[in-house]
């Protein structure tokens, strides 16, 4: 089955969104951990320990995104929708057209940078957002949430 | 009654007596972890007094606040009617809040009354949609007559937009098991959560009253007084268990009537639940291996209805807590008509070998984190009972694995887990939401597939398979068939009602009381 990929300058929202959460996180947890460590070993072990947590977050936050991107697929035919994704746990989701409650879009502030969106797919299983496409050129995600809703059924409830 | 202008009604002023010690035993249950901080602290014998009595007074206070307030504030605020063929509920004062519900969305309504209920002659009405958020139209306190009367117009008005003919009185009893029967159930129910918080409540009272006597005893708490009281401590919580079972199952009836199952039981509090046939989502049976040696099996039936927000939905189920397990197929049946297979006689498919590599690492994990915890308590001996419980587990874990199964017909989807905990679930396929597969690195090494089935409400696992098996099942699953009509609901009805002779005109043989039903669709899924 063809996947279809999201917008190339989905690669960029990854890579971005990737580089804020190391920023914001990474500094606390690395000296969080480092100051924890230090009660139980010695400052210098704790202050390598540390380091490695920081370095292995930078390595995982530049190489990451990348890998998620290519994992990241949709499909949709007359019949249902199908996502796949994940780069440590792979996941492959298919949601049948007829059940869809809602569609949301959003736009995050890197998204509407990038001038990407994010759609969002409901079902009556009640289990949060069944299914997420980031990353969609802005027309595309429109038009994908359009396409979605067009598709009336019952909903089996 | 559904004039131009129905006046608000309000709940009985009795509402508050009444729902006082429901709503507290609710916010007690909701805070449970609050509650067992509270006795833990209390219980230890280090720690400064003060700390400790500021913190009970501020656990004590919100409680009060929540349980006394909240019931106040609902009485004051609550206001419903029936209006323009819709009920409406009117609660909050500043910010007021009007919901609307169409009878033709209801999925259950439900008559409960506790003992402060039936002191006062009053009831509670509980009616619930799929859509929508918090709890839909909770109606605490009011009188027989009034709730006979709303339930009457609700599904008066519901059948009337049905264009519905009969009425709902002829109903045949199920199931209605004995009191003999309740006391087995209770006795392998296994439930004694409850038990052990009310059983640590009263060790607090002793505490508080005679702390002198708790000195004493914590003395050779870890010798064998500590092993003996902890037995006394597990018996008496299964003891409590089982009364409760009982007295919460007391008097059971499961009937259904032209489109629902109803439900009642309860001793002290007595409750009244219908479930409309279409609304049916998922049939869970569970059957303990000491309950399959007594030749019985508890059966729930969930449909959708509104709890939380976010449009969110969570499962209303109705358990029949004794089933003899021939009647288990029937019953089934009865509750998902679309079931063309009797799923305790076929052959199920086998979960994958490999999978059985993933059931003993996930084991094997979760004994050691266990024998860690057992080590920290009991020193070495925690760490040499490792060499008795892992093999044990493994065991188990295996029999696990030799007893799991799934099976997809062309109408429903058919899983089974467990050994000392046989539970099989049943779906209809015109009621899936989603299907996804998932694997995360264990699974992708060995090149297995975790299926989910999502229903509204519920989610089901398949037991694992490999990945090319669970992609194709991902794509076969999302092209749900059409959902059954009420003529389909009709038909199963009536191939009930002629048990003992072949069903009239069906397209499938449907499962027999007492013959077992051949594999009848198996080979329609090889593709």
């Amino acid at each position: 089955m063809d996947f279809t990929p999201l917008a190339s300058r989905a690669r960029w929202l990854f890579h971005l969104n990737a580089l804020v959460r190391l920023l914001f996180l990474g500094p606390p947890l690395c000296v969080g951990a480092g100051i924890g460590l230090s009660f139980v070993v010695s400052p210098l072990v704790a202050i390598g320990i540390a380091g490695t947590l920081g370095l292995s977050m930078t390595i995982a936050a530049i190489w990451f995104p990348s890998l998620a991107f290519d994992r990241w697929g949709y499909t949709l035919t007359d019949r249902e929708l199908m996502i796949q994704h994940g780069v440590i746990v792979r996941q492959l989701t298919a949601i049948p057209a007829g059940r869809i409650q809602h569609v949301d879009t959003h736009q995050g502030p890197m998204d509407q940078l990038l001038r990407l969106a994010s759609v969002h797919v409901y079902t009556a299983s009640g289990l949060g957002s069944d299914g997420v496409i980031p990353g969609l050129d802005l027309t595309e995600a429109e038009r994908l949430r359009d396409r979605l809703m067009a598709t009336e059924g019952d909903d089996g409830v | 009654m559904a004039s131009e202008d129905a006046p608000w009604r309000d709940l009985h002023p009795a509402s508050i007596v009444v729902n006082l010690l429901p709503r507290a035993w609710r916010v007690l249950r909701n805070f449970w972890p609050l509650a067992l901080a509270l006795l833990w602290r209390g219980t230890s014998e280090d720690g400064s007094v003060l700390w400790i009595g500021l913190f009970d007074v501020a656990v004590i206070s919100l409680f009060f606040v929540l349980s006394v307030g909240g019931t106040v504030w609902h009485w004051l605020t609550l206001r419903y009617r029936v209006h323009a063929s819709r009920l409406e509920i009117r609660t909050g004062l500043i910010n007021r809040q009007i919901r609307t519900i169409d009878p033709a969305r209801i999925q259950n309504v439900e008559l409960v009354s506790n003992p402060f209920h039936r002191a006062t002659s009053l009831v509670e009405v509980r009616i619930e949609t799929a859509s929508g958020s918090e709890v839909e139209g909770l109606l605490s306190a009011l009188t027989l007559e009034e709730a006979e009367e709303l339930r009457g117009e609700l599904v008066r008005l519901r059948d009337a937009q049905r264009r519905q003919s009969k009425d709902e009185t002829s109903r045949e009893v199920l199931v209605a098991p004995g009191f003999s029967e309740l006391l087995t159930y209770g006795a392998t129910a296994g439930r004694i959560g409850a038990a052990v918080v009310l059983l640590g409540l009263g060790f607090e009272m002793v505490t508080w009253l005679a702390p002198e006597r708790i000195a004493s005893l914590s003395v050779g708490v870890f010798g064998l007084q500590g092993v003996a009281m902890g037995l006394v401590v597990i018996t008496g919580a299964w003891l409590i268990g089982m009364a409760t079972t009982v007295a919460r199952h007391w008097g059971f009836t499961l009937s259904r009537g032209e489109r629902a199952l109803a439900v009642e039981a309860g001793l002290f509090t007595r409750r009244r639940l219908e479930l409309p046939l279409v609304k049916v989502q998922l049939v869970m049976t569970s059957e303990t291996l000491p309950r399959r040696w007594l030749g019985f099996g508890t059966l729930t039936v969930e449909t959708a209805a509104a709890r939380s927000g976010e449009g969110g939905t969570e499962h209303h189920a109705a358990l029949a807590p004794y089933v003899p397990a021939d009647q288990l197929p029937i019953l089934a049946r009865v509750a998902i008509p679309d079931l063309d297979v009797d799923p305790w006689s076929i052959e199920l498919r086998r979960p994958h070998r490999r999978a059985l590599a993933r059931i003993l690492v996930r084991r094997t994990i979760q004994l050691l984190g266990l024998t860690a915890l057992l080590a920290w308590w009991a020193g070495p001996w925690g760490w040499l009972s490792l060499g008795l419980i892992l093999p044990l587990g493994w065991w188990v874990a295996w029999l696990d694995h030799q007893h799991q199964g799934w099976q997809i017909t062309p109408r429903v989807v058919i899983a089974r887990h467990g050994y000392l905990n046989r539970r099989v679930h049943i779906v209809s396929r015109s009621r899936l939401q989603s299907v996804a597969a998932a694997q995360g690195p264990l699974l992708r090494r060995l090149g297995l597939a975790n299926v989910v089935v999502r229903v509204a409400g519920s989610s089901v696992g398949l037991p694992i398979m490999s990945w090319g098996e669970g992609r194709a099942l991902v794509r076969e699953l999302a092209d749900p068939p059409p959902r059954p009509t009420d003529h389909d609901a009709e038909r199963a009805l009536a191939w009930l009602d002629q048990e003992p002779g072949p069903p009239p005109e069906e397209d499938g043989p449907g499962p027999q009381p007492h013959a077992p039903v051949p594999p009848a669709l198996e080979e329609a899924d090889d593709g």
